[in-house]
C-alpha cells in the first residue's frame, strides 16, 4: 500500500481502462453519481446463475474514478453475486494499492456504488 | 504582505490560492478577537451594566464603521452568519408580497445560495421562476431587464461569478430593471465583490445585498445584509426571539426598531468587531491599491496558464476579477488539484457549488484558482510547475 495516489498501476488503468464500453445484452445496469464533483459511471453487467459472465463500464471521471472502475471491472469477472456485494472501501484500497485520503475517498467509492446498484436493477427483457 | 497574515507566515511553502473559499486573516483581525474577549465581553444591547454598555459600543461602532465604508446609513447594515443566510432570510421575509402570478427572474451565473432560495419561493407561492442564461459572447447577463415585466418582483444577480470571475455592471444592470418596473426588488449577490472592489452604494438602484465577511478578509462566521431603508420598513422580521421585540405579550407582539428587528438572538459581537477592524486596516494600507495589485497578478496568471495551453473560461474583456477557472486537456480538476497540493498549492476544483453553471458550459467542474493581493509571482510559477507536472503524470 503506498500513500502515492499517482502509482503507475493507477496510471496505466486509467489512460487504457479496460471493459470501458458497453456490453451486449446486459441484464444489470447501474449507475452513480458524485455529487461532490459531478463525475458519473456506469455499470453493465451479464448474470447467469449468479455468476457475472460479462462487465462493461462508461462514464467520466478522474484518473482516480476512471483507474479503479477499469481494475474492479477486472476483479468481478465470474464472481458471484455474493462476493461482489461483500466489498467495500478497504477492499478498493487493496485492489488498486493506493491508501486514498479521506478527500478523495468519493473518487474510488463512485464506480463501487455504481456496481453495486447496478447489482440492484435488472434490465427489462 | 504575507507577513501581516500569521498563517502565511508561518506557512512559508504554503501557496493559497483559494481565496474565493475564504481568505487568510490578518493579525488585526485575529488580535481583535482576542481584545474584545479580554476587554469587552458582555451580551451587547441587553446589560445595564457598564461592562455590556461597551460591548454595545463597540458593537455599534462596527456597523457604522462598515456602513461607512460602503456609503450607507448604520441602520441599513444587518448581521447575519453571512451571504447564504442573508439571502435565505431575504427570501423567507419577502414571501407574502408573492403572488401567483408574480415572477422572480435570477441567473445561471449563480452560486446556489443566489438561486435555491429563489426557486423554491417560487415552487412555494406557485410563481413563475425566470432564469437568465449564461453566454459568454452575447453577455445575456448585461440585459436581465429584457426578462423583467410588470409580475416581475424579485431580481437576483451575483456582483461577481465565484467561477469565472466575471463583474456584472450592477448599477447598469438595476438602473435599466427600475426603468422597466420601478417596483422590482433588486437583490445582489456581494460575496465575491466586496474583495475585489470597492463599493459606493449612496446613490444605488439595488434594494437588498448580502455579504459574507470571510471572503473580506474577516472571520468566518459572521456576514450581512445591506438593506434600502425604506425596503426595510416594509419587511417583516426574519427570525423570532431576544432582543428584536418591542413588548410581548401573552397575546400580541410588537418588534424593535431597525435594524434590531432584524437581529434576533445574541450577535457574535467579536467577530463584528474584527471584521470592522480589518475593514480599517485595509482601508490604511490602501484598498485600491490592493486591489490594483491583485489585477496585475491576475494577467501575470493568465498569461503563464496560457503558455500551459489552459483553457480559460471568460476573461476575454476587463471586466473580470482575480479569480480564473480553467481545464487542461485530459487532466480531471480533481486529479490537477490533488498533485497541486503535492507542490503546496492551494486551488479548487468540482462545480463551485454552481451546477446550472456547469449545465450550460457542459462541464463536470473546473479547476479554479482565485488571487488575492497577499500573493506573489511565485505562488503563480508553482501552480503552473504542478501542472506540468499533472501533465507529464497523466497525459
Ligand atoms: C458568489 C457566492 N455567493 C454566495 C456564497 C456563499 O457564501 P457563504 O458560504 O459565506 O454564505 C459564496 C461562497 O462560496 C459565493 O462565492
Amino acid at each position: 500500500m503506498t500513500e502515492e495516489i499517482y502509482k503507475e498501476n493507477i496510471l496505466k488503468e486509467n489512460k487504457r481502462p479496460k471493459n470501458n464500453h458497453k456490453i451486449i445484452k446486459p441484464s444489470h445496469e447501474g449507475e452513480h453519481n458524485n455529487h461532490v464533483c459531478g463525475d458519473i459511471i456506469n455499470f453493465q453487467l451479464r448474470i447467469n446463475k449468479n455468476i457475472i459472465q460479462a462487465v462493461g463500464w462508461t462514464g467520466k471521471g478522474c484518473a482516480l474514478c476512471i483507474g479503479c472502475a477499469s481494475i474492479l471491472s477486472e476483479e468481478i469477472k465470474n464472481k458471484s453475486i455474493n462476493e461482489v456485494q461483500k466489498l467495500e472501501f478497504s477492499n478498493l484500497e487493496n485492489l488498486i494499492k493506493v491508501h486514498v485520503p479521506e478527500s478523495r475517498s468519493e473518487c474510488i467509492k463512485t464506480p463501487l456504488f455504481a456496481l453495486k446498484n447496478s447489482l440492484k436493477i435488472k434490465k427489462g427483457k | 504582505m504575507k507577513k501581516h497574515f500569521p498563517l502565511l507566515k508561518n506557512q512559508k511553502n504554503l501557496s493559497y490560492l483559494d481565496n474565493a473559499a475564504t481568505t487568510q486573516k490578518p493579525k488585526i483581525c485575529i488580535d481583535s478577537i482576542k481584545e474584545f474577549y479580554e476587554t469587552s465581553n458582555a451580551n451587547s444591547h441587553r446589560g445595564l451594566y457598564a461592562l455590556s454598555l461597551k460591548a454595545t459600543k463597540i458593537h455599534e461602532w462596527s456597523r457604522q464603521y462598515i456602513s461607512k465604508y460602503l456609503h450607507v446609513k448604520s441602520e441599513e447594515i444587518i448581521f447575519t452568519k453571512g451571504t447564504t443566510e442573508g439571502l435565505n432570510m431575504i427570501a423567507i421575509a419577502l414571501e407574502p408580497i408573492i403572488k401567483k402570478s408574480d415572477n422572480i427572474i435570477s441567473t445561471e451565473l449563480e452560486h446556489h445560495a443566489n438561486f435555491i432560495p429563489w426557486q423554491q419561493l417560487a415552487k412555494r407561492k406557485d410563481a413563475k421562476f425566470k432564469v437568465v442564461k449564461y453566454n459568454e459572447e452575447k453577455q445575456e447577463l448585461n440585459n436581465i431587464s429584457k426578462l423583467v415585466d410588470k409580475n416581475t418582483k424579485i431580481v437576483a444577480f451575483t456582483g461577481m461569478s465565484n467561477v469565472t470571475g466575471e463583474i456584472l455592471n450592477i448599477e447598469n444592470i438595476s438602473k435599466k430593471i427600475k426603468l422597466k418596473n420601478p417596483k422590482t426588488i433588486i437583490i445582489v449577490d456581494c460575496a465575491q465583490l466586496l474583495a475585489h472592489k470597492k463599493l459606493d452604494l449612496s446613490k444605488s438602484n439595488v434594494d437588498f445585498m448580502a455579504f459574507s465577511a470571510h471572503k473580506f478578509y474577516g472571520p468566518l462566521g459572521i456576514g450581512f445584509v445591506y438593506g434600502k431603508y425604506k425596503q426595510l420598513e416594509k419587511l417583516r422580521p426574519f427570525l423570532y426571539g431576544g432582543n428584536m421585540i418591542s413588548k410581548v405579550s401573552n397575546k400580541e407582539s410588537t418588534w424593535n426598531s431597525i435594524p434590531y428587528k432584524f437581529e434576533a438572538g445574541t450577535i457574535d459581537t467579536a467577530n463584528v468587531y474584527a471584521f470592522a477592524k480589518t475593514i480599517e486596516w485595509l482601508e490604511i494600507k490602501d484598498v485600491n491599491k490592493l486591489f490594483k495589485k491583485e489585477e496585475q497578478l491576475k494577467k501575470y496568471a493568465l498569461k503563464e496558464l496560457e503558455k500551459t495551453g489552459a483553457k480559460i473560461i471568460g476573461h476575454k474583456n476587463s471586466n473580470y476579477g482575480s479569480v480564473i477557472s480553467f481545464s487542461i486537456k485530459n487532466i480531471h480538476p480533481h486529479d490537477l488539484a490533488t498533485i497541486a497540493d503535492k507542490h503546496n498549492v492551494c486551488l479548487r476544483a468540482g462545480h463551485h457549488c454552481c451546477q446550472p453553471l456547469m449545465d450550460r458550459l457542459e462541464i463536470p467542474g473546473t479547476t479554479r484558482i482565485s488571487i488575492s493581493f497577499y500573493n506573489n509571482k511565485e505562488d503563480i510559477n508553482k501552480l503552473i510547475k504542478a501542472i506540468k507536472d499533472a501533465k507529464r503524470l497523466l497525459e
